[in-house]
């Protein structure tokens, strides 16, 4: 399952997030709209936290089997699980205090994009990673 | 070297072959990969978010004019309302608009929502005058005023309304639907409700919270930061501060409609603002719709054409001014931007940006009482 999962991991990341930062600014540009403080969006949030965790737990698998080396991906995976989850964390207490409208307040809303952005740069580091790692093999198997 | 299909190794005559490595696709391939894939997600969020209408039901609360208490204390207006700008006739017209409006003599004892003895002068004994210009009948004086501001650069509309009950300014539902994503044209629903004067109004429709109450039916009741707007049964009009609203308090003491767009515009003594309850980008220059109320009875709506050369729109601020020039005691933003639409009669009057759109719910003025 797994195998499965993680060649689109990084890809699913970037989408997720991309997604994400859309509707942080369609939320600038027309707030009557409510893109950000609805269901699909916090089920959006999600998601995000879930690839961001995934990224950072295989981030995290891989770097203990090699020597020590700073991981930016496994970093940001971990800055936007961070983020995405302190979000996600709101979202029943957003249900049990609708008053507080906490996904109405900017630095909640900045929030979310931070993590999105995040979420972007550690799947296009996976990404990235996983492209050179298949350019090696080629070159070895071409060699 | 034998060639394979695909990744993995064929068995043959039983030899493994060496899996034969594909190289990484094109960056280019994968840039146009994730647009589409961001294309269509967004697409799919889309639809169910504000695209795919769904009929909602309402909580079932529901307020009439018997819930307005007698003993309750009336909201201060001022004795005598200011003298208003008189704004010029249409070009073309017909009759003179009358100014707005002189000091209204004390009112008799009426049923609650009841204004006809009060404005009698206004009301006819049952004919009814139609004209480019001014609806006047038995329930119904409104008189229609367009005006090119210079210092506004933007082109106003102005509707004053009294009514003889309170029921003939209602509210109208898309399709006569709630829910979300139903939407329809000003025009379609003006014709269709027979309507004098129809305003866009909060467009409720597009988003998950804020209050709609709509002729006297709770419809939801989750409150947001924003100002709301209440009109009670007795035809008071307040807007009250997010922190002091509460939907099923306002509904006991006969809230008739409630809009949930703001802010609030005059102050409590009815003077122009320079500070607002908004987001920042709502207080740019846009097109602008407001309601308008003198007293209770009397009552306005106030358009702003913008996003034009000829009519630039204008910024709270301005609107904030506009409003205490036109007399108002309280006036009240709604949905602004290409939702300010104005009907007279079933005619679109204003000048909407990018033509307008249709829209959730509307308010408007109709020549019947519903008892």
């Amino acid at each position: 399952m797994w195998k499965k999962i993680r060649p689109m991991l990084p890809h699913a990341g970037i989408l997720l997030g991309n997604v994400m930062v859309v509707l942080f600014t369609l939320e600038q540009i027309n707030p009557s709209m409510n893109f950000i403080d609805n269901g699909l969006t916090k089920g959006l949030l999600v998601l995000m936290t879930l690839a961001a965790a995934l990224i950072w737990r295989e981030r995290r698998r891989a770097k203990a089997r090699k020597a020590r080396r700073r991981d930016f991906t496994r970093i940001l995976a971990a800055a936007a699980t961070g983020l995405c989850g302190l979000c996600v964390v709101l979202i029943p207490l957003d249900r049990v205090f609708p008053a507080w409208n906490l996904f109405l307040k900017p630095p909640v809303q900045w929030l979310i994009a931070l993590g999105a952005v995040a979420l972007i740069a550690a799947g296009g580091a996976l990404a990235s990673r996983d492209r050179r790692l298949l350019r090696r093999k080629l070159r070895r198997q071409r060699g | 070297m034998p060639t394979t299909k695909g990744r993995h190794a064929q068995k043959t005559g039983g030899q493994h072959k060496r899996p034969v490595i594909r190289g990484p696709r094109p960056a280019w391939v994968l840039a146009v990969a994730h647009a589409l894939a961001l294309g269509i997600a967004l697409v799919l969020y889309a639809l169910p978010h504000h695209v795919i209408p769904s009929v909602q039901e309402s909580t079932g609360v529901v307020s009439s004019r018997q819930s307005i208490q007698r003993t309750a204390a009336p909201i201060v207006t001022p004795e005598a309302t200011p003298e208003p700008v008189q704004m010029a006739a249409e070009p073309a017209a017909d009759a003179e608009a009358e100014a707005t409006p002189e000091p209204t003599p004390a009112p008799t004892e009426e049923p609650v929502g009841s204004f006809r003895n009060k404005f009698a002068d206004k009301f006819t004994d049952g004919e009814v005058i139609r004209t480019h210009s001014e609806y006047r009948s038995a329930n119904l004086y409104v008189t229609f005023q367009k005006k090119y501001f210079d210092e506004l650069l933007s082109r106003v509309y102005f509707v004053d309304i009294y009514v003889a009950d309170i029921t003939c300014l209602r509210s109208a539902l898309a399709q006569d639907k709630y829910g979300r994503g139903i939407k329809e044209w000003v025009t379609k629903a003006a014709k269709r409700h027979k309507a004098v004067a129809t305003m866009n109004g909060d467009y409720f429709g597009s988003r998950d919270f804020g209050v709609v109450v709509r002729n006297g039916t709770l419809y939801r009741e989750k409150k947001n930061i924003r100002d709301v707007a209440v009109l009670y049964w007795d035809g008071r009009f307040e807007i009250i501060p997010p922190e002091d609203f509460d939907a099923m308090t306002v509904m006991e003491n006969g809230a008739y409609q409630c809009w949930h767009f703001g802010p609030r515009l005059l102050d409590d003594e009815g003077h122009a603002m320079t500070r607002f309850n908004a987001d920042s980008r709502m207080l740019k220059t846009h097109p602008r719709s407001a309601f308008g109320y003198f007293e209770p009875g009397h009552y306005c709506f106030v358009v702003v054409d913008g996003r034009h050369e000829e009519s630039r729109g204008v910024d709270m601020v301005k609107l904030s001014a506009l409003m205490e020039k036109l007399g108002c005691t309280a006036a009240y933003n709604l949905d602004g931007g290409q939702t300010s639409l104005l009907a007279r009669y079933d005619t679109l009057w204003n000048r909407p940006s990018g033509g307008g759109k249709s829209t959730s719910d509307f308010i408007m003025v109709v020549d019947d009482v519903v008892n």
